[in-house]
């Protein structure tokens, strides 16, 4: 080889360095993006919500070549506020928050505007929030129409009593999930004569719904086909409950709200199906702001639950159906290898 | 001395103006409840039906075991076992994990009873040898307790399949079968404080701690079975509470303390201990048990009933006081 080629090729091969750090040396100048999670703190949830860490999260930012940073809120508000001012030392570009002591969210969504950091919220609205969170009122409809079909199917639409278990603290989400199931169940059946559905307070809980029902079953002594609707499956399940320890004359089925009790080998024989949310994958669909967010193109800010940012879609699932969906370990496991994807996507029976 | 030899003297007249106190206080009640019933009928006549007899006494279950184990806390001086809802889960949670591990159905209802007694244990340590007052102490140990649970269990599912399930829908004699462990703890209860030389003790300590200690009565051996009881007590209330609830949540046991204490109160259990019915108990948490069905019937949503307890427990302290006031006067 001569001389003046050696040179040429060398020469060729320095400006070839060059050409590659330059634009690296850029990207190294603008501030690489940060997504943070604050996670909610509660136990036996999964995810964003819960204790041990945002999988989903945390394999979305990696896959975008993003920092990520993780602290919980441990259902504990000065703990909230305090990682507020963590949250802007660490300049993170935007941040996900679950909060389950809203009292304080005002204060750190003071402290979080002033270092201009935008949040999104799973299912609890803060002005200037992007809220995401589950489809209530669809869930509730999707719900009541799956019981509806039952009724239909059972009782040719001619329940003699529908007893709607709410949880009244709950305030839109309740009138959403439990008049929505109402409306769902209407929209089946829509000759069930108003004084046929009778409105209490459940609480969302077994302990309050049940006693509760019992009362109602008594002043009702010639109902005898009870059809259940409610906030969630364990204020659905008091009054399935209820209904068995008055008489076995009681012929009862309900569908629940959140699938915290159609999963598994314990399931109330008259739980007839629920509705998921997959609270633990909520993260998923929380790139579609992010990326956004990312692509310095935020979109218009929604802030509430009625004008959300995002919409989860909610699955309405009959028990048996519900046999075949994995436990939420295996689930979130499963999407984290693949978080372009969404629960709904993988698991719900189509 | 010659003091407490002349109390020890009065005695016998003493337990009789009480006894003639406790039915009057029965009779009282029973009016009430009464009462209650007949403007139930006459507003709705169907109000006298199988599902009611049902609803009423499923309402008496858990409260009226609970009720029990807070009034021997009562009697005994204790004030109130404001942690008594953790005995209850403590036990419904070791139901549950005791039938997975394929427990046969006597250990598991002893041990499930044991596990809350040995909560009681810790309550009674705090009380006898930290001497912290109880009502401070089943307090903290009622908030911690639950923490702890939701660490421990989060929550437990039972088997519907199972007879833990079945306990709490099944009839036994025409009541539910929850229904009797309640009557007879109410049956022994009122037999052991009025007939038995240890349960007496308890009277007395409660009564007058200081003249019991004088009469050779251990106040330390009496506090410790006094929050152990109790726990005991609660413990049975949670093998009902697993037959009733199929989601045992830590944080359940809440609506029950408000019902117990107003019916304790109510039954003329003095807070300041010493005195009171176990007979009058089963009656005042039957006539509380029925508050709730009535109001349904009367066209009032259940969750008056809150309001309507806490009403009657304002009411029933009140003539509490008045009575200590009156007894410090004499």
């Amino acid at each position: 080889m001569s001389l003046k080629k050696s040179m040429a090729i060398k020469t060729v091969a320095i400006f070839s360095a060059f050409a590659l750090i330059i634009p690296t040396t850029n990207a190294t100048a603008a501030p690489k993006f940060k997504l943070c999670v604050a996670l909610g703190g509660i136990p036996g949830i999964l995810g964003a919500l819960g204790t041990s860490g945002d999988p989903i999260a945390k394999a979305g930012a990696k896959a975008r070549g993003w920092d990520y940073y993780e602290v919980s809120n441990k259902l504990d508000a000065p703990t909230a506020v305090k990682n507020a001012d963590l949250i802007v030392q660490q300049k993170c570009s935007a941040l996900i928050q679950f909060n389950g002591r809203p009292e304080v969210n005002p204060t750190i969504a003071k402290k979080l505007a002033k270092a201009k950091i935008p949040v999104i919220t799973y299912d609890i609205a803060q002005p200037g929030w992007y809220f995401l969170g589950i489809d209530n009122l669809g869930a509730g409809k999707a719900g009541g129409a799956a019981l509806g079909k039952l009724i239909k199917e059972k009782w040719n639409c001619q329940p003699d009593l529908v007893l709607e278990s709410h949880g009244y603290g709950a305030g839109i989400v309740d009138s959403m999930r439990t008049g929505g199931m109402v409306d769902g169940l209407k929209s089946v059946c829509p000759d069930i004569d108003k004084s046929k559905f009778k409105a209490f307070e459940g609480n969302g809980e077994i302990a309050v719904s049940q006693p509760a029902a019992r009362d109602i079953l008594a002043a009702n002594p010639t109902a005898k086909k009870i059809a259940v609707v409610g906030l969630n499956d364990a204020g659905v399940v008091g009054p399935l409950l209820a209904a068995r320890q008055l008489g076995s004359d009681y012929e009862a089925m309900g569908w629940g709200q959140d699938g915290n009790l159609i999963a598994g080998d314990k399931v109330d024989p008259d739980l007839k199906g629920s509705v998921l949310y997959f609270l633990e994958g909520y993260s998923a669909y929380a790139f579609e702001v992010l990326d956004a967010i990312a692509k310095k193109q935020a979109p218009k800010m929604r802030d509430g639950a009625v004008n959300p940012a995002v919409l989860v879609k909610p699955c309405p699932v009959s028990a048996a159906q519900a046999q075949n969906i994995p436990i939420d370990k295996v689930r979130i496991k499963k999407l984290a290898k693949d978080p372009s994807k969404t629960l709904y996507s993988i698991y719900c029976p189509k | 001395m010659s003091r407490l030899l002349s109390n020890r003297f009065k005695v016998p007249s003493l337990r009789k103006s009480a006894d003639s106190e406790y039915l009057a206080t029965i009779l009282v009640l029973l009016g009430v409840w009464i009462f209650l019933i007949v403007i139930s009928v006459i507003n709705r006549s169907d109000f006298l039906s199988r599902a009611t007899f049902g609803a009423i006494t499923f309402n008496m279950c858990i409260i009226g075991v609970l009720a029990i184990g807070q009034g021997f806390v009562v009697i005994s001086g204790g004030i109130l076992d404001l942690s008594i809802t953790v005995s209850m889960l403590i036990s419904s949670f070791m139901t549950v994990v005791f039938y997975e591990l394929g427990w046969n159905t006597p250990a598991l209802i002893i041990g499930s009873i044991l596990c809350a007694g040995a909560f009681g244990l810790f309550n009674s340590i705090l009380v006898v040898w930290l001497k912290i007052n109880p009502l401070i102490v089943t307090l903290a140990t009622g908030f911690a307790g639950g923490g702890v649970l939701l660490i421990v269990f989060d929550r437990k599912l039972v088997d519907p399949k199972s007879w833990i399930a079945d306990f709490g829908t099944s009839y036994l004699f025409r009541f539910p079968t929850a229904w009797w462990p309640m009557a007879l703890l109410t049956i022994g209860a009122h037999f052991f404080f009025k007939y038995s030389r240890f349960g007496r003790h308890f009277l007395a300590v409660g009564g007058n701690p200081l003249s019991a200690k004088a009469m050779g009565i251990s106040l330390k051996r009496m506090r410790v079975s006094t929050f152990v009881g109790a726990a005991l007590i609660g413990g049975i209330a949670g093998i009902i509470f697993a037959g009733f609830t199929p989601e045992i949540r830590p944080n359940a046991g809440t609506y029950y303390m408000l019902p117990v204490i107003a019916a304790v109160v109510l039954a003329g259990f003095s807070l300041a201990g010493g005195r009171g019915s176990f007979l009058a108990l089963f009656v005042s948490v039957g006539f509380l048990s029925t508050i709730p069905t009535a109001l349904v019937f009367f066209g009032l949503k259940s969750i008056w009933e809150t309001f309507i307890q806490g009403f009657i427990l304002i009411i029933a302290v009140s003539i509490d006081a008045y009575r200590i006031v009156k007894a410090r006067g004499r």
